[in-house]
């Protein structure tokens, strides 16, 4: 099946930001991900092609990681309204985030960010549904207990 | 999750906006077009070539139908054997004194045995000449392949064994068998009392229905209804079924003879972080219809027990009999429902909670979850239902109100609530939904 690239951009964008920690390196991985995904042959099954783009970036990323030693630090993007609640919400969550572990951060992000569904992530990381869906709860339950802290 | 705290989620990750997103996608898709005008000449190569082989072997066919007579060749089935006995006359001669005297008058006789004996059991191969063969030919059907072995043996007269074979080819005749399904269906508004006495739907057909993980839940089959036993599930032919949206927990547990009810042991014991159960909010019928997303009435299937962010749930497999809102679903489908509330074993309940609950491993622990009614295998309600929470499987429901409050039985013409006997209503209520 054709793959909309407007809309699936910014999902591997923010997949391999998350893992490079720069914006300049993350676009690039980004697009190297969309122009190797043309080589391949085409899955009619959506979680099939997704599978295969995020296979695909993750492995541009591994590969760019090692190379890379420093981390750039993400700028803070607060929208108008309601700044200082806003502020006040978004660095408690985000100071939560950074408590997890890298592994626990790409799956919170694939799952509720990008909107990924649990039987991609699983093929992705090559545990079981259940299991990822255990994981998932728990990885909550300590981004509600660091909330709850605040 | 709610869409607001995914966006919440979204932003507190801090990652900034890509730039060149734009001029990427234009580059991309016509790279795109120009990829997909070289795959199609391939492509188009192909089927023409397909086409071409298609219509020589079609040719060929044709042309071997018509000069080759397939038909008649093999329509003779019978098959003639003859069976003849080969007898060997036994011959024997023997050689005696000539017995002669001069006085006597009579004539002298003389008896000869041969030297060689033979008997139909130990024909030995000879010198001699072969037995000429009959002439068999006036009577043996054209195109008939003949077998025939002959013995060799002198002096004697031999009956040749045959076997006439024709050549056949086993027929086959179509049969063709119609299977008369009956469904009976209850009627919407049910005529009959259910729960108790209601007479499950009967089909000429069954079939045994798994799951896309067939492995441990058991298919569930009796036709009594006395007990908990396991059912016969008897679902309709493939023809009839509708779409199985079923799903498989994340875990099961078997519910042991000997319980402890959770609320009452950490009342006694003193024990705390056990949050009671999610109550319910409509305060009548009418709410409760505005909250749910589907509204169905249906037969249990299977029970399982489980678990839900380590509380005790019972998820229930029902085929949906009729469908009064929602768009989805429709008649003979099959979904899970998750009831909070069930059955989960002490060790298991002591590993999630982190606690220690003085019983026997072997009980299991309860939690009524808020119900007060009791379903069984094979009784038919009316659910108030709506999507399930992210924490349970993809697809599975949940009550409405989370506990049986959502669940109606059917009592003459009312229907009424199996958790608050003061929530009942007319079935005509829900059919100008």
């Amino acid at each position: 099946m054709s793959l909309d690239v407007k809309e699936h951009y910014d999902k591997i964008y923010r997949y391999c930001y998350l893992r490079v920690g720069n914006r300049e390196t993350a676009e690039d991985l980004t697009q190297e991900t969309f122009l190797r995904y043309l080589k391949h042959p085409k899955y009619h099954n959506i979680d099939k092609t997704l599978q295969l783009l995020y296979t695909i970036a993750g492995n541009l990323c591994k590969d760019e990681y090692n190379r890379i030693k420093t981390v750039e630090i993400p700028e803070n993007t607060v929208s108008g309204e309601n700044i200082e609640e806003s502020v006040i919400t978004n660095y408690a969550l985000s100071e939560a985030l950074k408590k997890l572990s890298p592994e626990d951060r790409e799956i919170i992000l694939l799952r509720y960010v990008n909107e990924v569904s649990v039987n991609v992530i699983a093929k992705l990381y090559s545990i079981s549904r259940f299991a990822l869906n255990r994981r998932i709860n728990k990885i909550l339950a300590e981004l509600h207990k660091e909330l709850g802290k605040e | 999750m709610k869409k607001s705290e995914k966006e919440k989620l979204k932003k507190a990750f801090n990652i900034p906006e890509p730039e060149r997103k734009e001029f990427f996608v234009s580059l991309y898709n016509e790279k795109l077009k120009k990829n997909e005008r070289k795959f199609n000449m391939p492509v188009f190569f192909g089927y023409a070539s397909t086409v071409a082989f298609a219509s020589l072997i079609i040719g060929l066919w044709g042309h071997f139908n018509e000069t080759v007579d397939f038909n008649n060749k093999f329509n003779n089935t019978e098959i003639t054997s003859t069976t003849t006995t080969t007898t060997v006359q036994t011959v024997t001669t023997a050689q005696s004194t000539e017995k002669t005297s001069s006085a006597s008058t009579e004539p002298p006789t003389t008896e000869f045995t041969s030297a060689l004996s033979y008997t139909a059991e130990t024909i030995q191969p000879t010198t001699h000449a072969p037995i000429e063969m009959p002439d068999i030919s006036a009577f043996i059907p054209p195109e008939t392949v003949v077998t025939v072995s002959t013995a060799t043996h002198s002096a004697t007269t031999s009956k040749v064994t045959f076997t006439t074979k024709t050549a056949s080819y086993p027929t086959t005749t179509k049969r063709t068998t119609t299977t008369v399904l009956t469904v009976t269906e209850p009627v919407p508004d049910f005529t009959e009392p259910f729960a108790t006495t209601t007479e499950i739907p009967t089909v000429h057909a069954t079939t045994t229905y798994y799951t896309d993980i067939p492995t441990m839940i058991p298919a569930i089959t009796t036709t009594s209804r006395e007990s908990n036993a396991p059912l016969d599930v008897t679902t309709p032919s493939p023809s009839l079924a509708g779409k199985d949206y079923t799903v498989y927990p994340y875990d099961i547990y078997s519910k042991s003879d000997k319980t402890v009810d959770i609320h009452n042991y950490i009342e006694s014991n003193d024990i705390p972080a056990y949050d009671g159960p999610s109550t319910a909010t409509a305060s009548n019928v009418e709410q409760m219809i505005d909250n749910s997303d589907y509204i169905v009435s249906g037969r249990v299937d299977q029970i399982i027990y489980t678990q839900i962010n380590g509380r005790p749930y019972t998820q229930e497999n029902i085929t949906i009999y009729a469908v009064y809102k929602g768009k989805m679903l429709k008649s003979n489908d099959r979904i899970s429902i998750y009831i909070q509330g069930g059955y989960i074993p002490v060790s298991e309940f002591e590993k999630l909670h982190n606690l220690s609950i003085d019983v026997p491993d072997n009980y299991s622990v309860y939690d009524s979850g808020g119900n007060k009614g009791v379903q069984n295998i094979g009784d038919t309600f009316m659910f108030f239902i709506k999507n399930g929470s992210d924490s349970m499987p993809e697809k599975a429901f949940q009550l409405t109100e989370y506990t049986d409050i959502s669940v109606f039985r059917k009592n003459n013409d009312k229907y009424i609530s199996l958790g608050n006997e003061n929530l009942y209503f007319d079935i005509k209520k829900l059919l100008n939904l």
